[in-house]
């Protein structure tokens, strides 16, 4: 049986339990906007027939110095989003046992008939439209101003919670961004792809004009696993059986130690555009000290993003 | 990928193919912010270019989910180019991708056949190799990688003091970093030969210590070869630069490599230090100029490091090529043998267009030691540079030393600074190394065997009696394996003679591209040295001669080196050489060359007097005597007894 619940305290409640389980940011995605961009197939209804409420949650908390780290070891720390998975996972549980009304943790993985690259929903548009960051040049990973480069995870609930708003400000690009465009046609994101698949245009008062992303070629740089069939095709055609092993044992060695422990290195991105973001790099609220200390301040207008 | 999948076909890929993978997410374009700005109805217009599902795909181009997202997959399939990982894999921290400064691996790496097939000549067979890596005889060590640390860890200690000039190991590694990068930027890559006609000048080692860094094989070649001897050398290791020094006197060695480009295909360069000649670059532009990029594919010590020409013929010549596992070996194991420290200032009288003078420069490097250089040897300035550089070891051969001797040069001479000084390059006559034991108050003479086919085979040590340092070549090298062996290849009593074979951490593999002389010269891994030995009790061997030079006289082989020894000794004669003489009876008879002393003749009946008086059996005396002008000698200074060719005796 379904309890009597107020929407504006449950919403204060699923938004809290999120931010005391570890996201730096929460919030509430306007269903119709999801389904007004999100393709057919890939709806919250879709996964969950009766849904109500997209809640969208952001992890990230890079230090600093991460972002200094060596380029092969920062796909190591750039993916976070296995804490966002499991906050989510909590949600879902901690929606049923609170309101007694369904709810489901969004899967993040890919559908299985849309290929490698196609999950089932977008949980960055449900971040986007939540609120929780703004599409940059940097192939549209979200930035937001105070917390940064972020991971997502969403959950999914027949309980009827008021959406939040996008962000009013893009912060893409900062005004450092700017002044380099200006002076060398590319941000920096555009400038050190190890695969150049970045480029754009900004207006004349250095907003976002146009984005290109080369996904393909990103996918080339990170996502091995759309690379591991091309080289098993590749061995396969070798007449030679010496050139054989040595394309399984050199060069692919490593794939197959990626893929046998599951570690998901570098199965995303290499973060090469991220680490000179400044946005992503110098974000106040990314540093979990630092947020801890803005909770314990005189609580700001909007709630969504911040601990009760 | 199969195809008539879902009833696509190759035709649809072709025909469907660019725009399915263009629809898709593949390539996102995103104008403005309409997602954020709720903008639906540009969402919708722009949908193609932000990405599209296969269904929309579908949709859009009248066909089903499943051929649309068959047909894409089969594009990513197609244009998906793997390995892009290696972009950032040596990113170190800090550091920023720039695609202008990326060498993909295979460009890195890339070499030229010719390096290719040189490498071959230094593939060891993989047990001997795995057991001198295993014990460590074999390491990373390389000329490149001692000179770095020493210009680290003494940056300032001088490393090569030249006549006009002294450079600190620090800069030293600044001046070979920058040729080696601007020979890089000439387009030379590992492997790529370098051959150099140099005296011994701080050149020759910069050039030396840029070779190595680069991974380039150096290829000495000695100075008084002009383009009649060069051109086969040249030829044979598909040289691509040549290094060369100033005109002497009318001779212009830039000119001369520049006419052997014609001769040579592969000799693309000719750097001269010499003045600036057309066609021509000049060295201490190349360091002046070198850029200051990365040196993207070092050399390792695995890397054939150098090429040096024994002997052979012209259309076979004897090329022996070394890596520093081999070449540097000698020296990490024989520095403590001689107390070598970075104290040390050494000098070479053997050229560095030899292995000798090559062992010389890695025995300073390898310590941090100082090389005091004399560019070109004469009795004379040998004298003055020991008095004036005050070395504290000296390397030379028996006639660096004869020569001083002869001049009257060595009982004034101020040999104090020396703590020993090192005979080799040839058979030393006991005599003069005891003459100068005699004129050196604070040091020792010591001695040494070797061949450029392994650096060091044999020395005396600093605390063996002064008869063992001055009548023989002493014991065999750390880790180095000898025994002597007869006619059949049975290994023989220590006093006997034969030949002497070797094995250890710096034999070479084999001579490059030359089958025939490769052909017996290693025996179960044995290297045949064609050197005769004995050896003593205590395990000490003397040279006795070369197996080639054996006369067989009707069946009795003669050595002819105790001979040569006693007619030298003869008041009328300089120097002597008994070669073998064909005879219809006797297969083969003694035939001896002397070179008189000035003013003086000999005859063979002198000799033979000479001789007998001497107690030396007849059946070894010469049977023919021929006198010359002039004795071929080697650069170190070895008579070249294959030059020597008896006239048919009347």
């Amino acid at each position: 049986m379904k309890k009597t619940v107020d929407a504006a305290a449950a919403k204060r409640k699923v938004l809290d339990y999120c931010l005391r389980k570890g996201a730096l940011c929460a919030g509430i995605a306007d269903l119709d906007a999801i389904n007004r961009v999100a393709p057919a197939g890939h709806r919250p209804a879709d996964l969950m027939p009766k849904v109500k409420s997209v809640i969208s949650i952001g992890v990230g908390g890079n230090t600093r110095g991460a972002w200094g780290v060596s380029a092969k070891a920062l796909t190591f720390f750039g993916s976070t989003e296995a804490r966002a998975y499991k906050i989510a996972y909590g949600l879902a549980f901690y929606i049923e046992h609170t309101f007694g009304i369904p709810a489901v943790y969004c899967p993040p993985d890919m559908d299985s008939e849309a290929g490698a690259r196609v999950p089932f929903q977008s949980l960055k548009l449900h971040a986007e439209l939540a609120g929780l960051g703004a599409r940059s040049l940097a192939g549209d990973i979200l930035l937001h101003p105070q917390f940064g480069y972020m991971y997502f995870a969403s959950a999914f609930t027949e309980l009827s919670l008021a959406p939040d708003e996008p962000l009013k400000e893009n912060p893409c690009p900062a005004p450092s961004c700017v002044a380099m465009y200006r002076e060398v046609g590319k941000t920096p994101c555009m400038k050190f792809c190890p695969v150049q698949c970045l480029s754009g245009k900004l207006d004349e008062d250095g907003r976002q004009a146009e984005m290109y992303y080369d996904m393909a070629a990103c996918a080339e740089m990170s996502q091995q696993f759309e690379a591991m069939p091309k080289v098993l095709a590749e061995a396969m055609h070798q007449h030679d059986p010496q050139d054989l092993d040595d394309m399984l044992a050199l060069e692919s060695k490593l794939l197959f130690y990626k893929l046998s422990t599951g570690s998901h290195a570098m199965f995303g991105q290499c973060f090469e555009c991220m680490r000179v973001c400044p946005i992503a790099t110098k974000a106040p609220l990314a540093d979990p000290i630092l947020r801890s200390e803005a909770a314990r301040a005189p609580k700001p207008a909007s709630a969504a993003t911040q601990p009760e | 990928m199969a195809v008539q999948k879902y009833g696509v076909t190759q035709d649809m890929i072709a025909s469907y193919g660019d725009l399915v993978f263009r629809l898709s997410n593949n390539i996102q374009i995103r104008r403005g912010d309409p997602v954020r700005l709720k903008q639906f109805d540009i969402v919708d217009r722009e949908r193609a270019d932000l990405g599209m599902s296969d269904a929309e795909i579908g949709a859009r181009l009248g066909l089903s989910l499943e051929q649309a997202r068959t047909i894409r997959i089969i594009m990513e399939h197609r244009r998906f180019r793997t390995g892009h990982y290696q972009r950032i894999l040596g990113l170190g921290a800090g550091k920023r991708y720039r695609e202008e400064r990326y060498v993909s691996p295979e460009q890195r790496f890339a070499t030229s056949p010719e390096a290719e097939h040189l490498r071959e000549t230094v593939a060891f067979t993989p047990p001997h190799a795995g057991r001198m890596l295993e014990r460590g005889l074999w390491n990373g060590d390389t000329a490149a990688g001692w000179l770095s640390r020493f210009a680290r860890e003494t940056p300032d200690k001088p490393a090569i003091i030249a006549p006009d000039a002294t450079l600190s190991y620090r800069e030293a590694l600044q001046r070979a970093q920058r040729f080696a990068r601007a020979l890089t930027a000439l387009g030379l890559r590992k492997g790529d030969v370098i051959a150099i006609q140099l005296p011994n000048v701080p050149e020759f080692m910069l050039a030396y210590f840029a070779a190595s860094m680069m991974g380039a094989v150096l290829a000495p070649m000695h100075m008084p070869y002009r383009a009649r001897e060069m051109a086969p050398l040249l030829r044979h290791a598909r040289a691509r630069l040549a290094i060369c020094g100033p005109p002497i006197g009318e001779h212009v060695p830039a000119d001369m490599f520049l006419a052997l480009r014609n001769e040579v295909e592969t000799l693309a360069h000719v750097v001269t230090i010499g003045p600036a000649r057309p066609a021509t670059l000049n060295l201490q532009q190349l360091i002046e100029g070198g850029p200051f990029e990365d040196i993207r594919n070092p050399g390792v010590a695995a890397d054939p490091a150098i090429l040096c020409f024994t002997s052979g013929t012209s259309a076979a010549p004897k090329a022996v090529v070394h890596n520093a596992y081999t070449m540097l070996a000698n020296n990490r194991l024989c520095g403590p043998l001689y107390a070598l420290s970075a104290n040390d200032v050494l000098l070479s009288g053997a050229p560095f267009t030899h292995a000798f003078g090559i062992c010389i420069i890695n025995f300073a490097l390898s310590v941090g030691a100082t090389q005091l250089l004399l560019p070109a040897f004469r009795p004379d300035l040998l004298v003055q540079t020991i008095a004036q550089g005050r070395p504290t070891l000296l390397f030379a051969a028996p006639a660096h030393v004869a020569a001083c001797l002869k001049a009257g040069l060595i009982a004034q001479a101020d040999l104090s600074s020396l703590r020993f000084a090192t005979i080799s390059g040839s058979t030393c006559p006991p005599q003069l190394a005891q003459a100068l034991q005699q004129r050196m108050r604070n040091g020792k003479v010591m001695q040494m065997w070797g061949m450029t086919e392994l650096f060091m085979g044999l020395n005396t040590r600093l605390d063996d009696a002064e008869g063992v340092r001055c009548g023989c070549v002493g014991r065999p090298t750390p880790e180095t394996e000898v025994r002597i062996v007869d006619d059949a290849g049975q290994p023989i009593a220590n006093s006997d003679s034969g030949e002497l074979q070797i094995c250890g951490p710096s034999v070479f593999a084999g001579y490059y591209d030359n089958a025939e002389a490769n052909d017996g010269a290693f025996v179960d891994g044995w290297f045949r040295t064609g050197d005769l030995a004995c050896r003593d009790n205590e395990g000490n061997f003397q040279i006795t001669g070369r197996l080639k030079d054996l006369i067989n006289r009707g069946g009795i082989k003669i050595n002819p080196i105790d001979v040569e020894v006693l007619i030298d000794k003869h008041p009328k004669v300089l120097q002597s050489a008994i070669v073998p003489m064909p005879d219809e009876i006797m297969g083969e008879k003694a035939c001896v060359f002397i070179l008189p002393r000035d003013g003086e003749s000999v005859t063979l009946q002198e000799i033979c007097d000479w001789l007998q008086n001497n107690g030396v059996a007849k059946m070894k005396w010469p049977e023919h005597l021929e006198l010359i002008g002039e004795m071929p000698l080697t650069p170190t200074r070895k008579i070249i007894k294959g030059s020597l060719r008896p006239r048919q005796a009347g």
